[in-house]
C-alpha cells in the first residue's frame, strides 16, 4: 500500500544541512498496524507527516498504491491524501467553537459529499463511536478521553484507508488511553490500516508491526 | 502624582517600543481631528460668531412675513417700522437700513462699492462704535441734513491710504458730495460687504410708505428680553395695524430671529453637513484605532495579567492603559492642528475669492483659542473612545487563563468587540458615501440640465447709471442704446444686449401682476411674478427659444403700447401658450401709473435660480422702463474674456466715471450660482473617500489579526482537507459578513439621516435608490479587496508548521 525508497529530509542548518530522516526504505501493507517509536527528536512526527502527504520537501521516492507520490503536483497529492488518510493529533486539534456534530462534518465538507449525505455519515459514525448523546456539546465540554475520541471518529468519517496518529495518547491518562487503543484496534479489525506514533511499549503492543528510528535513521522493522 | 508620572514615562516608552502601532494612530488620529479642527473653525467664524458685536445674542431681524401670501423672510415697509419702533418695550434700539449701489467717483478710477443707507441708531444696535469720528445723530435723517457718511475700514485704506485726516475729506457718492464723518473697526463687515454707510432722508413722503417693502430691520433686545417675549410685544403691534391699515396690512405680520441664526440661513446647511460628516469620520479613524490597540493587547494579556497576579487594581491597570491612549490622543490632536491649518487653507483656498460678502465672519476663519480648546477636547473625547473599550476588556479580572494557557489568548468577547467596531465603521462610512453620491448627484444634475439658455462664450459685466447724474429715463434709455451699438462694434462680439438682472445672478425683481378679465385677487392673494427688464436682443443672445409671437424689436419704444414677453410657465397658467399671444397685465397698482401691457410672445423657462422651481415669469422692454442698473451680455465668437477690456473701453469713452464691474463669462455666474454644490461634493466626497479608506483598513486590520490568530485552526482545517480556495472563501466569508451587516445598518442609517441633507441636493431625492445601490456597491468591493489580501496569507498556511505546536 505505502512504499518509501531512500527517502530523506534535511533542514538548512547555516551553510549545512541538518538530516531528519535519512535513506528510509519503509513498507505498509494494507490492514498493518504500525508503531513508530524512538527517542525525542528522532523524526517520527516529520516521517509521519511525509506519510501524510502534508509535507512537500524531501528527496527519495514515495509509492501509494504504486502511484508516484513525489511527481505528483500539490493538488493532485491533496485530492489522494483526501480519498485515503485520516488523521489523529496529539492534542486532539478540535474546533473549540463548533460542536462535535460540526467537528465531525468538517472533512466531510472538504470532500464531495452532500449536505444530506453527510447528516446520515456523521449520525453513523456517531452511533458507532457511542457519542449521540454528546453531537451538541463543544470540546471544551469534554474530558481529554472524550475529545481524543471524536478526534478518531473525525479522523474515519470520510472512510479512509489509513489512519495517521502522533503520539494519540500522549495527553491521556492510562485508562482513557487504553480506550483510545481498543478503538485503534477495532478500526484495524475491521480493515483499516493504521500508523501511529507512540513512545509506550504498551500502545505499541496493540500493533503487529514496530519501527524504530534513532536520529533519522531505521533502525528495525523496516 | 507619583504614580500619575509613572503612568506617563511607563505609557511613553510602550509607545516608543511599538513605532508602527503608534505612527498609525497618530496618523489616523490626526487625520481625524484634522478635517474636524479645520471645520470647527469654520463653524466658529461663520456660524457661531460671525460678528464680533458685543452681546451678540441680544441682536435680533425682523422681517415682515404674510401667511396669505405664503411669504416668509420679506423687507419691511417705512411706515411700519416707524410703527413698530414706537410701539414696542423690547428694544433698546430698533434700526432700520436698506442697500443702495455706492458709486464712488474723484478717485482714480471710479469704484462700485456696497452702501447702505441707515437710520441713525443703526451702530447702536450693533454695539460698535467708529474708531475714528462720530457716530450718527437723529439730526442726519432729517431731509437736507443727510450729506454725511462713515465709510468701512477697508474702505478707508484701500481709497485714501489711511489718511489721519479724513474726517476734513468729502467723499462723492452718486455725484453726491458726503462729508466723511467716521471710520469703523476692521473686519466690521455689517451688513455683509458694506463699505459706506449713509444716513437715510427721512422726508415725509418716505415715513409714510406702507406699501413699499424695500427695507431691512434690526434691534438690540433689551437685557434679559427674549426673542419669544418680544415676538409675542410684535405680534400684538402688527394685529393692530393690521386692523388699522386693512388695504396695506392684511395678513402682515412680522418675525423675530436672532441675527446671527437670520445670517447664516442662505450657507449653514453645508456647513452643518460636513460637520456632521468630518465628525463620522473621527468616529471611524477611532473604531480603527481602538481596533490597533485590541489587537496589541491581546499580546499584553500575559503581562497584565501577571501585574494583576502582583496586586494591581482593576483601575490601576485601566488608568495605565488609558494614559497611553490619551497620550496617543494628544500627540494625534497636535498633528490634527497642524492638517486643521491645511484644511483652513484650502477651504480658503476652495471658495470664490469675494466670499466675505457671502459669508460675515470669513475673515476670522483660523485657529484660535476657542478652537484650540475644541481640538482638545476632541482629543481627550476621542482618547477616552478608543481607549476605553479595550481597556475593560484587557483590565479585565482573568488571571487564571492567561496565567495558564498562553496560546489560547483571544477571548471571544474581544473578538466581539473589534467585529462590532467594524461593522459599526463600515455602517458609519457607508452613510457618509450615501451622502456624497447624492450630493455628487446634485452637481452632475447642474451640469446635465440645460438652464434654458446657453452660457457658453457670453461675457458679462454690470453698469451702474448714478441716478444723480442720469435722473431722466429717455436719457438713460439713449445711453444703453447707444452703449450697445459700441459694444457690437468691437470685433468679436456677435451679439449684445441688457438685461437688469442675469440669470443665476443671485437676484431677482419682482412683483404683483393683475390679468385683464380676471377679477381682482383679494388682497394677500395676488399674482406675483419676477420679471426682468432687457433690451431687443437679449433672448436671441442668450439663446433663449421664443416659442410663440415675437422678441423685443427696437419698435417697442416708450410713449406707445407697452409690450410684455411671459415664459411657458406663465402662459400655462392663466391661457395657453397659444392664447397667450395679445392678452393683457399690468403691474398691481394705480391704473393711471401702471397701464396694461400687451403679451407679444412666449419664451421657454429660464432657470433664474438653481434651487427653485420656475414660477411665472415675464419680460419687460428696457426702453419702456428704462432701469438705471442693467447688466450687460454679449455673446462672442471669441473667448469673452478676451475681450473684456476693450468693452470697458467703450463704457468710459461714453461716461469716464461709469462703473463696469463684476465682469464675468456667464459660465463663471453659472459656476459662482452652483459653487455651493460643487463645493459640498467636492469636500463631502474628499472626506467620504477618507472615510471608505479608513473603513477598508479596519475590515483589513481585523481580518489580518484573525487570520494570525486563526493559524492553527486554518492548518487543522487544511489537514482534514480544505483546499486553498476552501479556505480562501473561508476568511472572505467571515469578512463579507461584517461587511454586509454594516452596510445593511448603513443604509438604514443614510435613510434616516441624508434628510438633512435636502437643502444641498437639487435634482435628486434624499434617498435616491441608484446612489444607495452604487454606493453599496462600491463599498461591497472595497471590503471584499480588504477581505480578499488577509484571505490570500491565509492559503499560505502550512499546516505542517500550524500542527507542530502540540
Ligand atoms: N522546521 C524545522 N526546522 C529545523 N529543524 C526542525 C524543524 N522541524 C523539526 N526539526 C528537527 O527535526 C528533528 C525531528 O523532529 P520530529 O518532530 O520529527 O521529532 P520526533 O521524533 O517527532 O520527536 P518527539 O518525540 O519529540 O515528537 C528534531 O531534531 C527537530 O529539531
Ligand atoms: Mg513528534
Amino acid at each position: 500500500m505505502i512504499s518509501l525508497r531512500g527517502v530523506e529530509k534535511a533542514f538548512p542548518h547555516g551553510p549545512t544541512k541538518t538530516y531528519v530522516l535519512r535513506r528510509i526504505d519503509l513498507d505498509i501493507k494494507p490492514g498493518e498496524f504500525v508503531s513508530i517509536m524512538g527517542p525525542s527528536g528522532a523524526g517520527k512526527s516529520t516521517l509521519l507527516h511525509i506519510l501524510g502527504m502534508h509535507d512537500q520537501s524531501w528527496s527519495g521516492e514515495y509509492f501509494f498504491d504504486d502511484v508516484p507520490v513525489h511527481t505528483l503536483d500539490g493538488k493532485k497529492r491533496a485530492a489522494l491524501r483526501n480519498r485515503n488518510i485520516g488523521f489523529v493529533f496529539q492534542s486532539y486539534h478540535l474546533l473549540d467553537d463548533q460542536t462535535v456534530f460540526e467537528n465531525l462534518e468538517l472533512p466531510l465538507s472538504y470532500r464531495d459529499v452532500s449536505k444530506k449525505d453527510r447528516q446520515s455519515i456523521v449520525c453513523d459514525t456517531l452511533d458507532r463511536f457511542q457519542m449521540v448523546g454528546k453531537k451538541d456539546l463543544f470540546p471544551t465540554q469534554l474530558s481529554g478521553g472524550q475529545q481524543q475520541l471524536v478526534g478518531i471518529a473525525r479522523a474515519v468519517v470520510a472512510s479512509p484507508r489509513i489512519i495517521l496518529a502522533d503520539e494519540p495518547t500522549g495527553n491521556l491518562h492510562s485508562a482513557q488511553g487504553k480506550e483510545i487503543m481498543d478503538m485503534f484496534k477495532r478500526l484495524n479489525d475491521e480493515g483499516t490500516t493504521i500508523v501511529q506514533v507512540t513512545h509506550s511499549e504498551t500502545n505499541a503492543a496493540y500493533g503487529n508491526r514496530i519501527v524504530r528510528l534513532e536520529d533519522g535513521w531505521i533502525v528495525n522493522g523496516q | 502624582m507619583d504614580a500619575f508620572l509613572n503612568d506617563i514615562r511607563y505609557a511613553v516608552r510602550n509607545l516608543i517600543k511599538r513605532p508602527g502601532f503608534t505612527l498609525i494612530a497618530v496618523l489616523t488620529l490626526g487625520i481625524g481631528i484634522g478635517a474636524n479642527t479645520a471645520m470647527f473653525s469654520s463653524i466658529y467664524a461663520l456660524l457661531l460668531k460671525p460678528l464680533a458685536f458685543p452681546e451678540l445674542d441680544r441682536v435680533v431681524a425682523i422681517w415682515d412675513n404674510n401667511p396669505i401670501r405664503g411669504e416668509v423672510h420679506n423687507e419691511v415697509a417705512m411706515a411700519n417700522y416707524l410703527d413698530w419702533r414706537a410701539q414696542t418695550q423690547s428694544y433698546e434700539h430698533l434700526a432700520l437700513y436698506r442697500w443702495f449701489n455706492a458709486n464712488i467717483t474723484g478717485l482714480d478710477q471710479p469704484e462700485r462699492v456696497q452702501g447702505f443707507a441707515v437710520t441713525a441708531n443703526f451702530l447702536d444696535v450693533t454695539g460698535v462704535k467708529p474708531i475714528l469720528g462720530r457716530n450718527f445723530t437723529e439730526e442726519d435723517n432729517q431731509p437736507g441734513k443727510d450729506v454725511v457718511a462713515i465709510i468701512s475700514h477697508s474702505l478707508w485704506q484701500r481709497s485714501f491710504g489711511g489718511d489721519p485726516n479724513i474726517l476734513n475729506k468729502t467723499i462723492t457718492i452718486n455725484t453726491y458730495q458726503l462729508a466723511v464723518i467716521g471710520v469703523l473697526p476692521e473686519h466690521f463687515n455689517f451688513p455683509k460687504g458694506g463699505e459706506v454707510y449713509a444716513p437715510i432722508e427721512l422726508t415725509p413722503e418716505v415715513t409714510s410708505n406702507r406699501t413699499l417693502h424695500g427695507f431691512y430691520v434690526i434691534g438690540r433686545l433689551n437685557p434679559g428680553v427674549s426673542i419669544e417675549q418680544a415676538q409675542a410685544e410684535i405680534d400684538n403691534v402688527t394685529a393692530r395695524l393690521e386692523k388699522q391699515y386693512p388695504e396695506t396690512n392684511t395678513g402682515l405680520g412680522a418675525t423675530v430671529y436672532s441675527l446671527v441664526d437670520d445670517m447664516v440661513r442662505a450657507y449653514d446647511k453645508p456647513i452643518w453637513v460636513t460637520m456632521g460628516f468630518v465628525g463620522f469620520v473621527l468616529l471611524i479613524a477611532c473604531a480603527n484605532i481602538a481596533n490597533l490597540m485590541l489587537a496589541r493587547a491581546t499580546g499584553r494579556h500575559k503581562e497584565i495579567a501577571l501585574r494583576a497576579a502582583l496586586g494591581a487594581t482593576r483601575w490601576r491597570i485601566m488608568r495605565q492603559l488609558l494614559t497611553e491612549s490619551l497620550i496617543v490622543a494628544l500627540i494625534g490632536g497636535a498633528f490634527g492642528v497642524l492638517l486643521g491649518f491645511w484644511g483652513i487653507d484650502a477651504l480658503r483656498w476652495g471658495n470664490p475669492g469675494d466670499a466675505a460678502k457671502f459669508a460675515a465672519g470669513w475673515y476670522q476663519l483660523g485657529i484660535n483659542v476657542p478652537v484650540l480648546l475644541f481640538t482638545l477636547g476632541i482629543s481627550i473625547f476621542s482618547g477616552l473612545v478608543f481607549g476605553l473599550a479595550p481597556a475593560l476588556q484587557v483590565s479585565k479580572p482573568n488571571l487564571n487563563d492567561a496565567l495558564k494557557d498562553g496560546a489560547r489568548q483571544v477571548s471571544g468577547s474581544s473578538h466581539r468587540l473589534r467585529s462590532s467596531l467594524v461593522v459599526f465603521e463600515v455602517a458609519l462610512s457607508l452613510v457618509l458615501l450615501v451622502g456624497a453620491g447624492l450630493s455628487i448627484r446634485s452637481f452632475l444634475y447642474l451640469v446635465k440640465t440645460s438652464p434654458g439658455f446657453n452660457p457658453d462664450n457670453v461675457l458679462t459685466m454690470r453698469i451702474l447709471l448714478p441716478w444723480g447724474k442720469y435722473p431722466e429715463e429717455p436719457k438713460r434709455a439713449a445711453l444703453y442704446h447707444d452703449l450697445l451699438q459700441r459694444v457690437k462694434a468691437v470685433p468679436g462680439v456677435e451679439s449684445a444686449a441688457f438685461v437688469n438682472y442675469l440669470p443665476l445672478g443671485g437676484s431677482n425683481s419682482s412683483d404683483d401682476y393683475l390679468v385683464e378679465g380676471d377679477p381682482v385677487p383679494q388682497p394677500g392673494r395676488e399674482n406675483s411674478g419676477r420679471y426682468r427688464v432687457a433690451t431687443p436682443d437679449y433672448f436671441q443672445t442668450m439663446r433663449i427659444p421664443i416659442i410663440r409671437g415675437r422678441g423685443f424689436s427696437e419698435q417697442d419704444k416708450a410713449g406707445i403700447q407697452p409690450v410684455v414677453i411671459v415664459n411657458e410657465t406663465m402662459a400655462r397658467k392663466h391661457w395657453s401658450v397659444q392664447d397667450a399671444i395679445g392678452k393683457r397685465i399690468r403691474f398691481n397698482g394705480p391704473p393711471e401709473k401702471n397701464p396694461w401691457m400687451e403679451i407679444v410672445g412666449v419664451v421657454e423657462d429660464v432657470t433664474h435660480e438653481l434651487n427653485l422651481a420656475v414660477t411665472p415669469e415675464y419680460y419687460l422692454p428696457h426702453a419702456q422702463d428704462p432701469w438705471n442698473a442693467m447688466a450687460l451680455v454679449a455673446r462672442t465668437t471669441v473667448d469673452p474674456t478676451s475681450i473684456a477690456g476693450q468693452i470697458r473701453q467703450q463704457v468710459w469713452t461714453i461716461d469716464k466715471d461709469l462703473p463696469a464691474y463684476e465682469v464675468r463669462s456667464m459660465n463663471e455666474v453659472w459656476g459662482l450660482a452652483a459653487s455651493m454644490y460643487s463645493f459640498s461634493s467636492v469636500t463631502l466626497g474628499f472626506f467620504a473617500v477618507i472615510a471608505l479608506l479608513l473603513a477598508s483598513l479596519g475590515i483589513y486590520g481585523v481580518m489580518a489579526f484573525a487570520v494570525s490568530q486563526r493559524t492553527q485552526e486554518l492548518g487543522i482545517r487544511m489537514a482534514l482537507g480544505a483546499t486553498t480556495s476552501d479556505v480562501l472563501k473561508l476568511v472572505v466569508k467571515h469578512g463579507m459578513k461584517l461587511a454586509l451587516l454594516g452596510i445593511g445598518i448603513g443604509l438604514v442609517g443614510a435613510w434616516a439621516l441624508t434628510r438633512f441633507m435636502k437643502a444641498l441636493l437639487v435634482g435628486v431625492e434624499a434617498t435616491d435608490l441608484l446612489t444607495f445601490a452604487v454606493v453599496s456597491g462600491c463599498l461591497f468591493i472595497a471590503a471584499l479587496l480588504a477581505c480578499y489580501l488577509p484571505a490570500r496569507r491565509a492559503t499560505k498556511v502550512d499546516p505542517l508548521v500550524a500542527l507542530r505546536y502540540e
